[in-house]
């Protein structure tokens, strides 16, 4: 008797848009061979391949720490074994839109560090950019490198019930993840190599030679061989194994705050061999810790003088400085303006509707109908400082109108979006599993992103947050080359 | 017209020698604002390369490193400086000000605050000169109820922790001020500078001081001193501004080594006469 089918009837979507099945026991053009492929494997072969890409993860140390743990608790990234699939039409249409917000966004950043035209002109409200706690005035007329202040920009994709793809948030000041799509692969492609079979995936492996090509860029102009290094706030950092893994993979050197010193406008790194010249810093540290005489005199992490040196073009930091300013949450809600201000053209990714509770119609909308929005702090990321109205008690959403009421400027909300789903091989089933897509966006000479991004899973039954910090887990991301009888991902 | 010399001296000492000093200086008078600065020197021992730049402010920043054993620092400015009454409507156009409305600790957002602001609420928040008045009042208030005592606060005190000392220094009250400014939605920034108040022979001898301004939509920025309390006059010299005391000290860095350090500041102010 053959086994039944893993995703046969007993498997249930619930009503929302499911990524590999278009009803059950029907799988999307795109999933097909994917699907019928996992049938043949069937459930205890999936389970052993599930505990062997755990084990790799494990001995390869591919972890993350969650705040705010005070102990800084090592975990390893929980990983699912089926693969998200995206079709080359769609992807080409989420890449142009990408590097359009990207684009778009680095003009901005530079014109509101400069002549603030778009502020002068009304064109977005002035008083929303220049309250956010990420405007840094201090860094106001400062030039940035080829006019480029935002490097590496991790932008956050949701499918709705339609399957239409959102921008949920932009990530521009240290965006992290990118090490899991990496090792996501390289894991995937061990553990179950026949799954590519028949599939062009498109590799990622690319990302840190741009990265690196890039950076080098960022050189000041005298220099022919640059050095370049990644500045990590050191082992207590959750991303730290992301830093680790992204400065062997580019070659380069891992360095803390206390590795390096800056004399006369440049900066060196200490060596065994003595001092040696710094160029560029790929920097993971943010902008108030990154040198003590410019930011927070307290930090322990940074270099003091970087900034000075930073200004006299001596070396180039990546991210720049005040980045923050474009992914504020409330400045999110302007981003399509943004675009058509300084492009011309219609954005091609749409936003998710936001609520500014620093206006007043909004706010009162807001506080009429929290059980059903969700509200995030403006500055907040990595999923903290937020309240999903239909999942939060009743004192949770109180204490989220004081707040608002408090602080409107501080809050945005937003309708909750049912996001996609797609099977998630959980103890020998499959359930239905929220998930988003973090593409990586690097801006050099061009604006480039790596095929796919990061597919974050809400892995606790129903939730909707996929970051790692809060119970979240990943999939390998595969983006199909060309034109295919399968390339539809929606049909 | 006035002219003013100006000698400012800081002096570093540590308990022991230390490696390395990362330091920046705020310690040029702005040009602007019925102020200009006709000569600047800067003199720091031991001696080292000492290089500028424009912050986001327009302040002009001076910053050195040492990097070499050392156990004290002295850093000496010597200004001159003609001061007039700026212009009638010759205030600055630059009316992007809205950061300037954020609190950010040590200026920060507390009921003393709100309370200190409801008092002073303008009568037509939309007349520049009754914006101008309420604000007098707030800087009169302040003066009145707080003692000066250089004894109680420090460069780190909250306007939290003035409000409950109700006493402090010309910082505490610059900072007070900006927060009721601030509370009652006017944008205010600290100034950092120098007040010359001759005791005698036309010499002021003391520390640096510091006052708010406040931005009254048609007028431009608004000096007000509340340790005094007046507005900001012709004896009043700017040397820096921000959206508070750290983005406007004086001197600020970090030094390396197992010591401690204490610092001294000493500031001369005297009126000459501009040759006429």
């Amino acid at each position: 008797m053959p086994p039944a089918k893993l995703l046969g009837a007993q498997y249930q979507s619930n009503g929302f848009y499911d990524e590999m099945l278009a009803a059950p026991a029907q799988p999307r053009p795109a999933y097909r061979r994917l699907y019928d492929r996992l049938n043949e494997l069937g459930t205890d072969e999936l389970a052993h391949r599930h505990d062997l890409a755990m084990r790799m993860f494990r001995n390869h140390g591919i972890t993350f720490a969650v705040y705010p743990d005070e102990q800084g608790i090592e975990k390893v990234f929980p990983f699912d074994l089926i693969p998200r699939v995206i079709a080359a039409r769609t992807w080409k249409r989420l890449e142009a839109g990408l590097k359009q917000r990207v684009h778009a966004l680095n003009l901005f950043l530079e014109d509101v560090y400069g002549p603030k035209r778009i502020l002068r002109q009304g064109v977005v409200p002035a008083e929303i950019v220049l309250s956010s706690s990420l405007y840094l005035r201090e860094v106001d007329g400062l030039p940035a490198p080829h006019g480029v202040r935002c490097h590496i920009a991790g932008i956050d994709l949701v499918r709705d019930h339609k399957g239409e793809f959102l921008v949920l948030e932009d990530n521009l000041r240290t965006p992290s993840g990118v090490s899991y799509v990496l090792a996501n692969r390289e894991v995937m492609k061990r553990v179950l190599p026949s799954l590519f079979g028949g599939y062009p995936v498109r590799p990622v492996e690319g990302y840190c030679h741009q990265l690196l090509d890039n950076l080098r860029w960022l050189a000041p102009k005298d220099v022919d061989d640059p050095t370049v290094v990644l500045l990590t706030p050191g082992i207590n950092n959750s991303a730290y194994f992301e830093h680790l893994f992204l400065a062997k993979q580019m070659g380069i050197e891992l360095v803390e705050g206390t590795d390096l010193l800056v004399d006369g406008d440049r900066v060196f790194m200490r060596t065994t061999k003595g001092l040696r010249r710094v160029h560029v810093i790929y920097r993971r540290v943010d902008d108030e810790w990154v040198d003590p005489v410019f930011g927070r005199p307290d930090s322990l992490v940074g270099v003091p003088g970087l900034v000075h040196a930073y200004v006299a073009g001596g070396v180039t930091i990546a991210n720049g400085l005040g980045t923050g300013v474009a992914d504020d949450k409330a400045v999110y809600a302007l981003i399509p303006k943004i675009i058509r201000y300084y492009l011309d053209e219609e954005p091609i990714l749409p936003n998710v509707p936001t609520y500014l509770c620093s206006l007043e119609a909004d706010r009162k909308y807001v506080l009429e109908h929290l059980e059903r929005l969700v509200v995030k702090a403006v500055a907040g990321s990595g999923g903290y400082g937020m309240m999903i109205g239909p999942e939060a008690s009743a004192a949770e959403r109180e204490r989220f109108r004081k707040r608002i009421e408090a602080e409107p400027r501080a809050f945005i909300a937003q309708p909750v979006v049912a996001l996609s789903v797609q099977p998630v091989f959980d103890e020998g089933r499959l359930r239905p599993c929220h998930q988003d897509l973090r593409p990586f966006v690097l801006t050099g000479k061009e604006v480039s992103v790596t095929p796919g991004g990061l597919t974050r899973v809400a892995l606790k039954s129903g939730s909707l947050i996929v970051n790692s910090s809060q119970g979240g887990g990943s999939r390998d991301t595969w983006v199909l080359a060309g034109s295919h009888d399968e390339d539809s991902d929606t049909a | 017209m006035s002219r003013y010399e100006i000698e400012h001296s800081t002096r570093f000492e540590y308990t022991a020698p230390i490696t390395e000093t990362m330091m920046e200086l705020r310690l040029r008078p702005l040009d602007g604002a019925g102020q200009r600065c006709l000569d600047f020197q800067l003199e720091v021992s031991p001696r080292t390369k000492v290089g500028s730049f424009h912050d986001g402010y327009g302040n002009e920043v001076h910053y050195f490193n040492l990097l070499r054993a050392h156990q004290r620092v002295r850093v000496t400015s010597r200004s001159l400086v003609e001061r007039s009454e700026p212009e009638a409507g010759g205030a600055t156009t630059d009316d992007l000000v809205q950061d300037f409305l954020r609190f950010r600790s040590p200026v920060n957002d507390v009921a003393g605050v709100r309370n200190l602001a409801s008092r002073h609420t303008p009568a037509d928040p939309s007349s520049g000169a009754s914006v101008e008045q309420a604000l007098d009042a707030l800087a009169v208030e302040i003066s009145h109820d707080f003692q000066y005592d250089p004894a109680v606060t420090n460069v780190y005190t909250s306007v939290d922790e003035v409000l409950e000392l109700r006493a402090g220094v010309c910082q505490d009250f610059a900072h007070l001020f900006i927060a009721a400014a601030r509370a009652m939605g006017v944008p205010a920034r600290y100034v950092s500078g120098y007040i010359h108040l001759p005791s005698n022979a036309g010499v002021t001898e003391g520390a640096s001081h510091a006052w708010a301004e406040a931005w009254v939509a048609g007028t431009g920025w608004v000096g007000y001193d509340a340790t005094h309390p007046i507005r900001a006059a012709e004896n009043h010299v700017r040397v820096a501004v921000g959206r508070d005391y750290r983005d406007a000290a004086p001197t600020r860095g970090v030094y390396v080594g197992a010591a401690t350090g204490s610092m001294a500041v000493s500031v001369r102010t005297k009126m000459v006469s501009d040759g006429n």
